[in-house]
C-alpha cells in the first residue's frame, strides 16, 4: 500500500482542531495545519492517475465484523471527490486567513473550523457507510456552535433550525441506507459491496429508498421546499460559518445524492427523475425569484445558492456524462463563488455596520478594493463566461436540453433574473452616490487578511473559468467515464 | 501570410489591460500611452491582415486547438477563423479603437479614474477582437459576454452619478435577455448539428449544406436561428430590446463612439453575418430579421427627431442604421450589411467624437443650450458636417453608396415579396427622417446664436482630438473607393451598382430632409407647435413611446411583485408550518409537564390506570390479533 495520504489529511485536520482548542494561538495552528492539508490535496490532484475509472489512494482496514454487520475503515478518492477535497482544503485555508482578526474566543473559533474540515473531508473520502455517517454527523456540530456562539441576533432560532433540519435529514438518510443494505443483501457497509448488489433490488423498493435518500441529501443541498433553514442559518452565521456552510456543507448533499442514491439505485433514479427535474427547476426559479426581493445582502446570496443547487439537482437528474460533469463542476464553482460573496458581504458588514441594501450606496467611493471583489463575485455567480460558473452552467443546460428538450427555457430565462438581482444589488450598493456615511462615518477598506483570503479564491475563479479543462479532465477521466 | 501572427491582435490590448490594471494608479496619464502603443501594434497587424486578405480574396483559414472534449459529447475548441469578413471587421475595430484612444488622451485628460478607463477600454478592444476572430459560436459567445461586461463597466464609468449606474444596469440586463436567447439557440444548434468540433462555423456551414432537413428538423433549425438572432437583437439594440442604448450615453463620449462604431452593437451584426450560411435554410428567420430591422430603422429614427440631447440623437441614429444592416441581412445580403457596417463605423465614430469635441467645449449635451459654434470650432463643425452628409446618404460620401446598396438589395427582393416591398418603402422614408434629425442636430449646434453657454471658454479642441476627426472624415468620405478594388467587392459579393431611379429617390429624400431642417432650425429653436395633433405626436416621440415606463412597470409590479410573494410564501407558509409544528410540540410537552411534578398521588394514579389499560388490552384485544388469550 502506498503512502496513506487521505488518512493523513484526516489526522492533520483532527490534530489542528485539537491543538487549536488547547493553544492560546489557535489561529497560527489552524493556519499551519490547514496549509498542510491544502498542500496534500494539491498532491492528490497532481499525482492523480487519469482514465482509470476507479478509486485511488485507497486504504482499507478491518473495523467492525459481526454476523449481521460488517463495517471497515475504507477511504479513497476518484474524479467525483478530488475536486470536492480540493475545494474543502482550499476554502478552509481561505477562511482561516480571512478570519485572522477574529476577536471573540479565537482559539475555539479556529478549532471549530478545523473540526469542520475534519467532518467534511471525512464525508468526501469515506467509502464505507458507517464511516460516512459518522463524519456526516461530525460536520454538523462545529457549524451549530459557530452559528450559536458567534452568530447574529437571532442565532438561537437559526442554529437550532439548522441542527434539527439537517439532523432529521440525516436520520432519514440513515434509515434509507440501512434499508438499502438489508434489501440488497450486501455483506458489508462498504460502498462497493452495497453498489454491487443494490441495483438488483426490486424497482418499487428502490424508488421508495431513493425517495428517502433524496429527502435526506436534498434537505442538505437544499432543495425546495426544505430550503428555509438555509437563509436563516446564513443570515445569523458569522462570515466564516457562512462561507463554509455554502461552500462545503451544501456540497455534501449533492455528493451523497450522486454517490449513494443515483449511482446505487438506477431503477429508483429513473423512477424519480421527473420528480428531481421538477424540484430542480422549481428550485432554480424559486431561489432566484426569492433572492430578487431580499434587502439583506447575505440573504440574497443564500437564496442564490438555492437556485444554483437546483441546477445541480437537474444535472444529477439528467444522468448524462456532460450533465454530471456539470454537476460536479458547478458544486466546485459554487463553493468558491459563494465563499467570495459571503466574505465580501461580511466585509461590507464589517466596514459599514450593515448589510441592508437600502442603507448602503456608492461604497466604491470609500472601499474600492472590496467593491472590485464584490463585482467579480457577483459576475461569477451570474455565470459570466471566462469565470468559473459558466462552463458548469452551460454543460448542465445542454444536458437538460438533450434529455428533456425545450423545458430548458425555464432555467435559461431564470438566468436573466439571477443577473437581475446581482446587477441591481451592485447598482444600489457599490455604485451611485455615496450614502453609506449615514451608517458608518469612517469606513475602512478591506483588511489585508480579508483581501488575501478573497483574492486566493478569485484567482481560482478566473483560472478555472479560462481553463476549465484542468478540472473537467479530472472529473471526466475517472468517475463519470466509468459510471455512465 | 503568417496566420499565427494574428493571435497577437487581441493579445497586445490584453497586455495593456493587465499592465494598467495592476500598475495604473502609479502611472496616471502615462497609462494612456501604454494603451495607445499596444493598440497601435494591434492596428498595424490588422492592416497587415487586411491587405493580405485583399490580395487573396478567397482566403479562409481556421486554426484551432482543442479546449476540452467529452467522450459521449461534443469537443470544444478555441481558435480563429480568418477570412474576408474577419479582416474587414478587424480593420474597422482597430482603426476606430486606435483613434478613440488617441482622442481620449485629450478628452479624458485629468479625469480621476484614468487608470480604470484605459484598462477597461483596452480590455474592451481586446475582447471585441477576440469575438471577431472566433471560429466557433461557443468561443464567440464567451467574448460576446465579455464585450457586454466591458460596456457595462464603461457605461457606468462615472459610477458616482446615479444615472450612470442605472444606465449600466439597464444595458447589462436588457442585453442579458438577448444573451440568454443566444445561449438557448447555441444549445439547440449544438444538439442538432453534432459536428465533430462543437459549433465550428465552417463545420456548421458544411453540415447545413450537406444535410437534407425534414420539416421537423427545419422547424428546430428555425427556432435556433431565431434565438441566435435574439442575441443580436439585444446586443445591437433592435426593437423591442432597443431601450438600453440611448441611456448608455451616460458613459464618456469616447466610450459611446467605441460602442456605436466598432465594438458592442456591431457584434450583433457580425454574429448574423457569420450565421448567414445557415440562415438561407430558414427563410422564416430571415423574414423576421428583415421585418425587425426595417421597422427598427424607421421607429428609432422617429424618436431621434425630437431628442434634446446631442448624444441621444446619435444613439437613435445608430439604432436606426443598425436596423438597415439587419434589413440587408434579412434580405439575404451579408455583403451589403457588412459594407454599411464599415461606412457606418467611420461616420458614426466621427459624429460621436465631433459631438464629444462640442461637449468638451460647451460643457453641456443639451442642443437647446448650444448654437453658433461654427465660427468658434471650424474643424469640428466641418468634419461633423461631413459625417452628417455621409449619414444622410448624400453623394459622394460613403454613406450614400452603402445605404443605396441596401435599398437596392431590399427592392430586388421586394419585387417578388410584398413584405419586402413594404420594408423598402419604410427604409426610403427613413432616409428622409435621417437627414432631418441629423441636420436638426447640426444646425442647432453650429448655426444660429449662442444660447447660454460660457462663450469665452469655447475654443477648438486640442490636436489629439482634432486629428482623429480629420482621419475619420477622410474615411467617411472616401471609403466607397474600397469598392473599386475588385478583391474587396469579391469578398463582400457586391459591386458599385448604379441603379439610377432608386438612387435619385434616396438622394432627393435626403435633400428634402436637410432642407426642412434648414427651414426650421438654422435660425435657432423654432416656436412650439400649436396644433394639438403635432403636440401629441411630439409628446409620444419625446416620451419614447413609453417603453421605459412599460418595462419599468413590468419589472417592478410583475417580477418584483412575484418575488415578494415568493419570499412571503417562504416566510409565512413554509416556515409557518415548520414553526407551527415546533410550537405544537412545545405546547404538548408543557401541557403534560404538570403530571411529572413529583406528586406521589399522580404517579400512583398513572401506574394503576396503566395497569388497567394493559389488562383490558390483553384480555379483550389480543384474542383478535393472535387468536388466543392469556
Amino acid at each position: 500500500m502506498s503512502f496513506p495520504v487521505l488518512s493523513l489529511m484526516l489526522i492533520i485536520a483532527f490534530a489542528g482542531a485539537l491543538f487549536s482548542f488547547m493553544s492560546k494561538k489557535g489561529r497560527d495552528i489552524a493556519l499551519i495545519f490547514s496549509s498542510i492539508d491544502f498542500i496534500l490535496s494539491l498532491y492528490l490532484m497532481f499525482s492523480f492517475t487519469y482514465n482509470t475509472f476507479s478509486y485511488q489512494f485507497m486504504e482499507k482496514y478491518g473495523w467492525i465484523s459481526t454476523p449481521y454487520i460488517t463495517a471497515n475503515y475504507v477511504v479513497g478518492a476518484d474524479g467525483l471527490s478530488i475536486p470536492l477535497i480540493l475545494l474543502t482544503t482550499l476554502l478552509v485555508l481561505a477562511v482561516v486567513i480571512y478570519s485572522w482578526d477574529e476577536k471573540k474566543n479565537p482559539s475555539a473559533f479556529f478549532g471549530l473550523i478545523m473540526l469542520e474540515e475534519l467532518g467534511v473531508l471525512g464525508v468526501f473520502i469515506s467509502l464505507d457507510f458507517l464511516l460516512f455517517f459518522i463524519f456526516w454527523e461530525v460536520s454538523l456540530i462545529p457549524m451549530f456552535f459557530l452559528i450559536a456562539y458567534w452568530g447574529g441576533p437571532r442565532k438561537n432560532y437559526a442554529s437550532y433550525k439548522f441542527l434539527i433540519y439537517t439532523h432529521v435529514a440525516g436520520i432519514i438518510m440513515l434509515v434509507s441506507v440501512i434499508a438499502m443494505y438489508f434489501y440488497s443483501g450486501a455483506t458489508s457497509l462498504d460502498f462497493a459491496a452495497i453498489a454491487s448488489k443494490s441495483a438488483y433490488i426490486a424497482p418499487f423498493t428502490q424508488a421508495v429508498i431513493f425517495l428517502g435518500l433524496l429527502f435526506g441529501f436534498g434537505t442538505k443541498m437544499p432543495i425546495v421546499p426544505m430550503h428555509t433553514w438555509l437563509p436563516d442559518a446564513h443570515v445569523e452565521a458569522p462570515t466564516a460559518g457562512s462561507a463554509l456552510l455554502a461552500g462545503l456543507l451544501l456540497k455534501m448533499g449533492g455528493y451523497g445524492l450522486i454517490r449513494l442514491a443515483a449511482y446505487m439505485l438506477p431503477a429508483g433514479r429513473s423512477a424519480m427523475t421527473p420528480l428531481m427535474m421538477g424540484i430542480g427547476i422549481l428550485g432554480v426559479v424559486w431561489g432566484a425569484v426569492a433572492a430578487l426581493s431580499q434587502t439583506d445582502m447575505k440573504k440574497m446570496v443564500a437564496y442564490s445558492s438555492i437556485s444554483h443547487m437546483g441546477l445541480v439537482l437537474i444535472a444529477i437528474a439528467t444522468w448524462t456524462q456532460i450533465g454530471l460533469m456539470g454537476a460536479v463542476f458547478l458544486m466546485f464553482a459554487h463553493g468558491l463563488v459563494s465563499a467570495v460573496l459571503f466574505m465580501g458581504v461580511g466585509s461590507v458588514h464589517h466596514s459599514y455596520g450593515t448589510r441592508d441594501i437600502p442603507k448602503l450606496g456608492g461604497i466604491a467611493d470609500r472601499t474600492p478594493m472590496l467593491s472590485v471583489m464584490l463585482v467579480i463575485g457577483s459576475l461569477a455567480s451570474l455565470g459570466l463566461p471566462a469565470l468559473i460558473s459558466f462552463p458548469a452552467e452551460f454543460s448542465i443546460l445542454y444536458a437538460l436540453f438533450s434529455v428533456e428538450g425545450y423545458i430548458v427555457a425555464i432555467p435559461l430565462a431564470t438566468l436573466t433574473i439571477v443577473a437581475g438581482f446581482y446587477i441591481w444589488m451592485l447598482q444600489r450598493v457599490v455604485f451611485g452616490k455615496y450614502k453609506s456615511r449615514y451608517v458608518n462615518k469612517k469606513p475602512h477598506d478591506i483588511s489585508l487578511y480579508e483581501a488575501i483570503g478573497i483574492a486566493m479564491l478569485i484567482s481560482l475563479i478566473v483560472l478555472y473559468g479560462v481553463l476549465p479543462f484542468i478540472l473537467n479532465n479530472i472529473i471526466l477521466s475517472s468517475f463519470i467515464g466509468g459510471m455512465v | 501570410m503568417d496566420t499565427l501572427l494574428f493571435v497577437l491582435i487581441p493579445v497586445f490590448p490584453i497586455i495593456a489591460f493587465l499592465v494598467i490594471a495592476f500598475l495604473g494608479n502609479s502611472m496616471k496619464e502615462s497609462g494612456g500611452y501604454v494603451a495607445l502603443v499596444m493598440e497601435l501594434i494591434s492596428f498595424i497587424i490588422s492592416i497587415y491582415m487586411f491587405v493580405g486578405v485583399l490580395t487573396v480574396p478567397s482566403y479562409s483559414v481556421d486554426k484551432y486547438m482543442i479546449w476540452f472534449s467529452l467522450s459521449h459529447g461534443p469537443t470544444f475548441e478555441i481558435g480563429m477563423l480568418i477570412d474576408g469578413f474577419t479582416a474587414i471587421m478587424i480593420f474597422i475595430v482597430n482603426l476606430v479603437g486606435f483613434l478613440v484612444i488617441l482622442y481620449s488622451l485629450g478628452y479624458m485628460h485629468a479625469d480621476p479614474g484614468l487608470a480604470r478607463y484605459y484598462a477597461e477600454i483596452s480590455l474592451f478592444i481586446a475582447v471585441m477582437n477576440g469575438l471577431v476572430l472566433s471560429d466557433n459560436l461557443f468561443e464567440l459567445f464567451i467574448f460576446w459576454e465579455l464585450v457586454g461586461l466591458c460596456s457595462y463597466l464603461l457605461i457606468g464609468f462615472w459610477y458616482r452619478k446615479p444615472e450612470a449606474a442605472k444606465a449600466a444596469k439597464k444595458a447589462f440586463l436588457v442585453t442579458r435577455v438577448g444573451d440568454v436567447m443566444l445561449l438557448f439557440g447555441m444549445i439547440i444548434l449544438l444538439y442538432q448539428s453534432h459536428t465533430p468540433l462543437a459549433l465550428n462555423f465552417n463545420q456548421l456551414y458544411s453540415w447545413a449544406a450537406t444535410s437534407k432537413f425534414s420539416s421537423a428538423e427545419l422547424t428546430t433549425l428555425t427556432a435556433a436561428t431565431f434565438l441566435v438572432f435574439g442575441g443580436a437583437m439585444g446586443k445591437s439594440a433592435q426593437f423591442p430590446l432597443h431601450v438600453w442604448l440611448p441611456d448608455a450615453m451616460e458613459g464618456p463620449t469616447t466610450v459611446s463612439a467605441l460602442i456605436h462604431a466598432a465594438t458592442m452593437v456591431k457584434a450583433g451584426v457580425f454574429l448574423i453575418v457569420r450565421m448567414m450560411p445557415l440562415l438561407q435554410y430558414t427563410p422564416a428567420t430571415e423574414l423576421i430579421i428583415a421585418v425587425i430591422g426595417g421597422f427598427t430603422a424607421f421607429f428609432a429614427a422617429t424618436m431621434g427627431l425630437v431628442a434634446p440631447d446631442i448624444k441621444r440623437v446619435l444613439a437613435y441614429s445608430t439604432i436606426s442604421q443598425l436596423g438597415y444592416m439587419f434589413l440587408a441581412l434579412g434580405a439575404g445580403s451579408a455583403g451589403a450589411a457588412m459594407y454599411h457596417l464599415m461606412s457606418h463605423a467611420f461616420f458614426k465614430a466621427l459624429l460621436f467624437l465631433a459631438a464629444g469635441s462640442v461637449i468638451h467645449a460647451v460643457n453641456t449635451q443639451d442642443l437647446h443650450k448650444m448654437g453658433g459654434l461654427f465660427t468658434k470650432m471650424k474643424i469640428t463643425a466641418v468634419t461633423m458636417l461631413i459625417g452628417g452628409l455621409s449619414l444622410s446618404g448624400i453623394p459622394p460620401f460613403s454613406g450614400f453608396f452603402s445605404k443605396d446598396l441596401i435599398l437596392d438589395v431590399v427592392l430586388q427582393k421586394g419585387l417578388n415579396n410584398p413584405v419586402y416591398m413594404v420594408l423598402y418603402i419604410l427604409a426610403v422614408l427613413t432616409v428622409l427622417l435621417t437627414a432631418f434629425y441629423m441636420f436638426r442636430l447640426w444646425f442647432l449646434a453650429f448655426m444660429g446664436k449662442p444660447r447660454g453657454y460660457d462663450e469665452k471658454h469655447v475654443h477648438e479642441s486640442p490636436g489629439v482630438m482634432v486629428v482623429p476627426l480629420i482621419i475619420l472624415a477622410i474615411f467617411a468620405t472616401f471609403s466607397w473607393m474600397f469598392l473599386l478594388l475588385p478583391s474587396f467587392s469579391q469578398i463582400l459579393g457586391i459591386s458599385l451598382s448604379l441603379n439610377i431611379p432608386t438612387m435619385l429617390i434616396g438622394v432627393s429624400l435626403g435633400l428634402v430632409g436637410i432642407y426642412v431642417s434648414y427651414m426650421l432650425y438654422s435660425a435657432g429653436i423654432p416656436k412650439k407647435f400649436t396644433s394639438v395633433v403635432m403636440k401629441q405626436i411630439h409628446n409620444i416621440l419625446y416620451r419614447k413611446y413609453w417603453f421605459d415606463e412599460v418595462y419599468g412597470a413590468f419589472s417592478i409590479y410583475i417580477i418584483y411583485g412575484f418575488a415578494k410573494l415568493v419570499s412571503m410564501f417562504d416566510k409565512y407558509i413554509i416556515d409557518g408550518v415548520i414553526d407551527g409544528i415546533a410550537a405544537g410540540g412545545v405546547m404538548l410537552s408543557s401541557s403534560l409537564y404538570p403530571i411529572g411534578k413529583g406528586l406521589v398521588k399522580n404517579y400512583v394514579t398513572l401506574i394503576i390506570s396503566g395497569l388497567i389499560i394493559t389488562f383490558i388490552l390483553l384480555i379483550y384485544v389480543s384474542p383478535f390479533l393472535y387468536g388466543g388469550g392469556i
